[in-house]
């Protein structure tokens, strides 16, 4: 199996330029979507259990604009 | 583990603890963490090209998740960040066009290394400098009216600027000014070139380097255009996307990237930027400031330590400290980051109930 993906990798990035830089770029992106949904989704789901409101509730800045 | 398009057999846990440092930092400072990704690659053992195009890789994703965690915050300004694109593209794609070269002429090892240093040191002083030149400034504002910066002069001489053309006719449409206003950054009246020359600049540097160059647009959203460090790291983080994107897709076409190992880091990075975005509600822009003063200036000598050690047999031991510079710095802060959180989050939750 690794050693497919192995193959796989190689042969794909070094024969189809343009549609591997698209593959690497959705993969990613993918990825990065997917993951934030996770953590979304975790840490509201644990601030619910332990009972305070979402992790985007009542969030003032920690600082504002540069004096001027 | 072997990553078989960089060719080289790397520690998958190492590349995870890189990832938690990269994603909690990224979130923290609004970088999308290129020096420590490339640098600590190369401390890894992976090729300088493909180091440099999957730290691209991961910028991109990195910092996809942070700003959809900082635009959760009120802390992106899109208008701002779709102006400094325009200027980014054409910037990257001049330095890749630069890198390319100096790469076929043997050189891109050489260059590299040394141009983050200098850029990294001269980054860090600033910021050290601005932190003791406004700490207690800082210390006497009461809360809520702004952030003491070194440069006040500066951002205002900067927003107040004058580029002509002043205005674009269109035909059969009235002249459509080029100054626009930035609420989210609170901005009331700025020319529209010069967030596109500022993106312009950024993208030379990130395609230059490897990086997103969200270390250097954050201090120059603060200190230049005088936008608070909370929306300007928000901000950079939305402008690193397109960099980072831009980046991937001209390394990949080069075949310069290992998705693998992008993944891996990717991962761990997405857990460490909970705590990083999280943090920047709990700690004063001042604080967050110097902390990243320090980061850069720990990356810097990192990266110095690392080059002086190839020069000679005798001063390899010198690449020992080089890691622990390039990872243990970084790490120390993640702790620090997570420890004022928590000490800023335990003093205001009495008070408003409010939860991390």
């Amino acid at each position: 199996m690794y050693e497919a993906l192995i193959n796989f990798l190689r042969s794909f990035s070094a024969q189809y330029p343009l549609p591997w830089a698209l593959l690497v770029m959705a993969v990613i992106s993918g990825a990065g979507l997917l993951l934030y949904g996770f953590w979304e989704l975790t840490l509201r789901g644990a601030s619910r259990f332990l009972g305070g409101p979402s992790s985007r509730a009542g969030a003032p800045p920690a600082s504002d604009r540069p004096r001027q | 583990m072997l990553f078989p398009n960089a060719d080289v057999v790397v520690n998958p846990a190492l590349l995870a603890l890189l990832g938690l440092i990269v994603g909690a930092l990224g979130g923290f400072f609004g970088v999308g963490g290129g020096f420590l990704i490339t640098g600590g690659l190369l401390v890894f053992g992976v090729p300088e090209i493909y180091a440099i195009g999957t730290g691209l890789t991961l910028i991109m994703g990195s910092s996809i998740i942070n700003t959809l965690k900082h635009r959760g915050l009120g802390h992106v300004d899109f208008r701002l960040g779709l102006l400094m694109i325009a200027g980014t593209l054409p910037g990257v794609l001049l330095a890749e066009r630069l890198n390319s070269s100096l790469e076929a002429a043997g050189r891109v090892g050489n260059v590299i290394p040394y141009v983050y240093v200098v850029v990294l040191l001269a980054l860090s002083s600033f910021l050290i400098y601005d932190y003791l030149k406004t700490r207690r400034a800082s210390a006497s504002r009461p809360p809520g009216t702004g952030e003491a910066v070194s440069t006040a002069g500066l951002t205002r001489r900067v927003q107040a600027l004058r580029i002509p053309p002043h205005s674009i006719k269109l035909p059969g449409r009235p002249a459509l000014s080029t100054y626009i206003a930035l609420p989210v950054s609170r901005i009331e009246r700025i020319s529209v070139f010069v967030p596109i020359l500022v993106g312009f600049g950024i993208g030379f540097f990130a395609g230059l380097l490897g990086a997103g160059g969200g270390f250097i647009l954050m201090p120059v959203l603060v200190f230049v255009l005088g936008i608070s460090t909370t929306v300007a790291i928000g901000t950079d983080l939305f402008q690193v996307i397109i960099t980072g994107s831009w980046g991937t897709l001209l390394y990949a076409l080069g075949n310069n990237v290992d998705p693998l190992m992008a993944l891996i880091i990717l991962t761990a990075a997405s857990a460490g930027s909970q705590i990083g975005t999280t943090a920047t509600r709990y700690v004063d822009a001042g604080r967050i400031r110097i902390l990243y003063g320090i980061t850069v200036l720990s990356g810097a000598l990192a990266i110095g330590t690392g080059q002086l050690a190839k020069t000679s047999p005798s001063l390899a031991f010198l690449s020992a400290i080089d890691d622990w510079l390039l990872l243990g710095i970084p790490g120390l802060m993640c702790l620090i980051i997570t420890g004022l959180m928590l000490r800023a989050a335990r003093r205001r939750r009495p008070a408003s109930g409010e939860s991390l």
